[in-house]
């Protein structure tokens, strides 16, 4: 995922310690790991409101290859396409809820959630395999490719637009959860579905629209992604785990702890590829968060009660 | 208190007979047919597994294809590179098998539910990075195990049968023994369980080194003829839906389910030869059918049919209660 | 404007409820009473929905109600104070109180003066606004309970046990302040108690309930004098 800007940069330094060099990987890391947070958001609702999608990572592709098509069919820019991907993915996560998943949700049936959406994350890894083929594809625009400049830091301006979605869509939310009277809704509903139901909440209708919130952050992020790196069926895990490492980073229970995780990922992500090599760098994200998950599963940023 | 509630002794003489044909079977089979029934066994025998901590535990693994590439791996690094003799490669990697699951279990057990879950396509996810970039292996290209030419098909049948006997004998005794008792109250409620003396911890780390055993011994088996390793073939999630898929068409939790299931799975890969991501795409979508309208699997279905034959023990929790009132004899569904 | 007709509830096979009947005429204060295990919370959840009685019927402001989902009961107007408060532990008691106005349309346009009302009632709660409401005291959290529910500006509350586990001081505040709602906001209450002296001191009429029958009805100062309430829940004369 480094872009060969970067290499090239590294190689100016000789790939000796300089300092210029880190200080522009340590600041794209803080905008890709808001970006990652983006992904991380829709994963920290499905924690927090009890609901589970293993195929997460898989919508995230899904939408992109949909901008994809779009793309090469209709030659309509990736940009644009999101108003037609996002409420498609939003309709798909509807229904997937509506009549699949919240029949064992509302059950108490979690096991066969997540045997299920593993299934359907296969389904469309290998649905997209079939049609599209194993190979990478990309949605960059030529326009896209530039970086800009400011003083001494030498910022890709996809890494620009990423941060500023991912931070428009949070702050969206935030407002979204805390200070609206759906969200509050939402919020009740794990924390005693019975007492939200006494007063007006229907569980069933808050996962139908949690999962359309998390169906939405995906198709965004999915498109977003596409447009900045490049993607293949197989993405599809990648983009579980990496959102689950910024979760366990920044720990459950609230938006902007999910976004500072993210941040922290995205940090180490970029600084492992630079001083292990790209090869390296999902390791070292993965490692990481397993140990987290090891020695402090509530996140790091929370004080153990 | 097994799947089939039929007198022992006709149950006895029905193994019997069948281990007996299957054993006779190399002598006089053709090969396709032989091929067939090796493949069946291993995933047999890693399918019991997984059924048994998904259906009776709610410990359910989407990395265990890690077990089967450790296996694999192990035997390649072993055999190939240290010049260990064939057999204690294998039987080293069920050691590994259940040393990692016994690290598993250090970390993991903490998790509730999808975290568990999660945790576990984490840890097959690192090993396929390691793995990926460890030259001594190959890398991405894998190495060949030399051996495995020379290796009858005759031998790796018998070990694959074998293997997947232990396997459902130990799933067998974990269904009838103390051991049982303590294991399925501890699928039921886990804190009723510790009050009457579970030590739930243990319970359930000992099945998932026992489990990631098997499993890697079967991902040991499987190589001895197949030859060639490489991270994609042995961390691929082909191998997780597969599991997945055995158990769930054949019937989570019970031992005959995978049974039937992995001859399904068989003849499924077999039709759809070639076709990889066609045969997974259809797993996955049988996966999500059968869960919807007939969560019991095949065998939930004929020994419904067969009231005769008794009730099965039913897998906890996974299945809605509705089949638990159709398919369960007695009323009182809160002594499960 | 609540009648429950010859109501039989079961958990399972177990009944619970036997031919239960009651009524709540609008404005009233009536008490339904008996001692634990009678049946008294499962009466109070086949009310609101969250059990589906074997038989009988249960009519609100006419309609039936027995076999709607909880949320479309609490929308026609019935609020609870269910027994054990039921707050949601990690949210403020501001946040609390405003999920109370989610019911209906109304009551969350009118929710700023509708809070108001309720700080000006349990001055406390304004205090403790923006605190978690597991942080706070018992006695606090019952107003909290209590004004959560009125946010909905329901036409019937019901009340589960609100003494339970409050400090008797407390105890007499509260009853006091669900009488106010009742004489001065015309409040039509349901109040299931434990503590049959202080309720029917308050109520109009009352219900005791013993293993899932009801043994007794009528107007609460009556009952106050009857001898067997005396004898079985008092202590003798």
């Amino acid at each position: 995922m480094i872009n060969s800007s970067l290499i090239r940069l590294a190689a100016v330094g000789e790939l000796s310690l300089n300092w210029l060099i880190l200080f522009n990987l340590s600041f794209r890391g803080l905008l890709f790991g808001g970006f990652i947070s983006l992904a991380a958001c829709g994963l920290s609702l499905a924690f927090q409101l009890g609901f589970i999608n293993a195929a997460h990572g898989d919508m995230a592709v899904l939408s992109a290859y949909l901008s994809w098509v779009l793309l090469s069919i209709f030659g309509i820019d990736p940009f644009i396409s999101l108003i037609i991907v996002v409420p498609s993915i939003v309709i798909i996560g509807f229904a997937l809820q509506k009549f699949l998943l919240n029949r064992f949700l509302l059950r108490g049936l979690m096991d066969t959630v997540i045997i299920i959406t593993f299934s359907i994350g296969m389904v469309i890894q290998n649905m997209l395999q079939l049609i599209f083929s194993a190979d990478f594809k990309t949605l960059m625009q030529p326009y896209i490719m530039q970086a800009l400049s400011i003083g001494f830091l030498n910022i890709p301006l996809t890494y620009l637009i990423n941060f500023v979605f991912a931070l428009v869509l949070f702050t969206v939310l935030h407002f979204f959860f805390t200070k609206t009277f759906a969200g509050r809704a939402f919020r009740a509903v794990p924390q005693d579905s019975e007492a939200a139901m006494m007063f007006g909440v229907k569980p069933e209708v808050a996962y139908i629209y949690g999962m359309g919130i998390m169906a939405m952050t995906q198709a965004i992020f999915g498109v977003l992604m596409g447009i900045s790196y490049v993607f293949a069926p197989s993405s599809g895990s990648t983009y579980l785990l990496l959102p689950l490492g910024a979760i366990m980073l920044g720990g459950l229970g609230s938006l902007k702890r999910t976004f500072i995780g993210g941040l922290i990922i995205g940090e180490i992500l970029i600084l492992s590829g630079y001083f292990f090599g790209a090869q390296y760098q999902y390791i070292m994200c993965h490692l990481i968060t397993l140990i987290l998950i090891l020695f402090k599963p509530e996140g790091l940023l929370v004080k153990r009660t | 208190m097994t799947d089939i509630n039929i007198n022992r002794p006709l149950l006895l003489y029905l193994v019997s007979v069948t281990l007996l044909i299957l054993m006779i079977l190399p002598l006089y089979g053709e090969p396709y047919m032989i091929s067939i029934l090796t493949s069946s066994f291993i995933y047999l025998a890693a399918a019991e597994m997984w059924s048994f901590l998904a259906g009776h535990l709610r410990l359910i693994s989407l990395g265990q294809q890690a077990f089967l590439g450790l296996g694999m791996y192990t035997v390649l690094l072993l055999n190939e590179i240290y010049k260990w003799p064939l057999w204690a490669s294998v039987v080293f990697s069920a050691l590994i098998g259940a040393s990692a699951a016994g690290l598993l279990s250090l970390s993991f057990l903490r998790l509730r539910g999808f975290y568990f879950s999660l945790a576990t396509i984490l840890f097959s996810e690192i090993l396929f990075h390691s793995f990926l970039n460890w030259t001594l292996t190959g890398g991405a290209t894998g190495l060949t195990l030399s051996i495995g030419f020379k290796i009858s098909m005759q031998i790796s049948y018998y070990a694959a049968l074998i293997v997947s006997i232990l396997s459902i004998l130990i799933i067998y005794y974990f269904h009838n023994s103390k051991i049982g008792f303590a294991i399925r109250a501890t699928g039921c409620d886990e804190e009723a369980a510790a009050e009457i003396g579970v030590n739930v911890f243990l319970i359930k780390a000992s099945c998932l080194i026992v489990s990631g055993a098997i499993t890697a011994l079967s991902g040991a088996i499987f190589i001895i003829r197949a030859a060639l390793v490489n991270p994609y073939s042995g961390f691929s999630f082909e191998w997780g839906l597969a599991l997945v898929f055995i158990s769930v068409i054949g019937g989570i939790g019970t031992i005959i389910g995978p049974i039937i299931g992995s001859v399904i799975y068989v003849v499924l890969r077999s039709i759809l030869a070639g076709f990889i991501g066609l045969s997974m795409l259809l797993q996955g979508i049988i996966c999500v059918v059968i869960l919807t309208i007939a969560p019991a699997g095949v065998w939930g279905l004929i020994s419904a049919a067969g009231k005769s034959w008794g009730k099965i023990k039913r897998p906890l929790k996974v299945l809605p209660s509705y089949v638990v009132r159709k398919f369960y004899k007695s009323r009182k569904i809160s002594s499960i | 404007m609540l009648e429950v007709n010859q109501l039989n509830v079961s958990y399972g096979e177990l009944q619970v409820l036997f031919d239960v009947s009651l009524m709540v005429k609008k404005g009233e204060l009536v008490a339904l009473l008996g001692p634990n295990g009678a049946g008294k919370t499962t009466f109070t959840k086949a009310v609101i929905g969250l059990l589906k009685p074997k038989s009988g019927s249960i009519f609100f402001l006419g309609k039936r109600i027995e076999n709607l989902p909880t949320p479309d009961i609490t929308k026609m107007g019935i609020a609870i104070v269910p027994e054990g408060r039921r707050l949601f532990p990690l949210m403020t008691v501001k946040e609390n109180l405003l999920i109370g106005a989610y019911v209906s349309k109304e009551a969350r346009t009118k929710a700023k003066d509708t809070l108001n009302k309720v700080y000006t009632l349990f001055p406390r709660l304004k205090e403790r606004e923006n605190q978690l409401a597991k942080t706070l005291s018992g006695g606090e959290q019952q107003m909290l309970a209590i004004g959560r529910a009125l946010m909905s500006l329901p036409k019937l509350l019901i009340l589960d046990e609100p003494s339970l586990g409050l400090a008797p001081s407390l105890v007499l505040t509260m009853l006091n302040t669900i009488k106010k709602l009742n004489e001065g906001e015309k409040l039509t209450i349901l109040l299931i108690e434990q503590n049959v002296r202080a309720a029917l001191q308050i109520a109009d009429r009352g219900y005791v309930i013993e293993n899932g029958r009801v043994v007794l009805e009528g107007e609460a100062k009556e009952m106050l004098k009857e001898e067997y309430i005396k004898k079985a829940y008092m202590g003798g004369d």
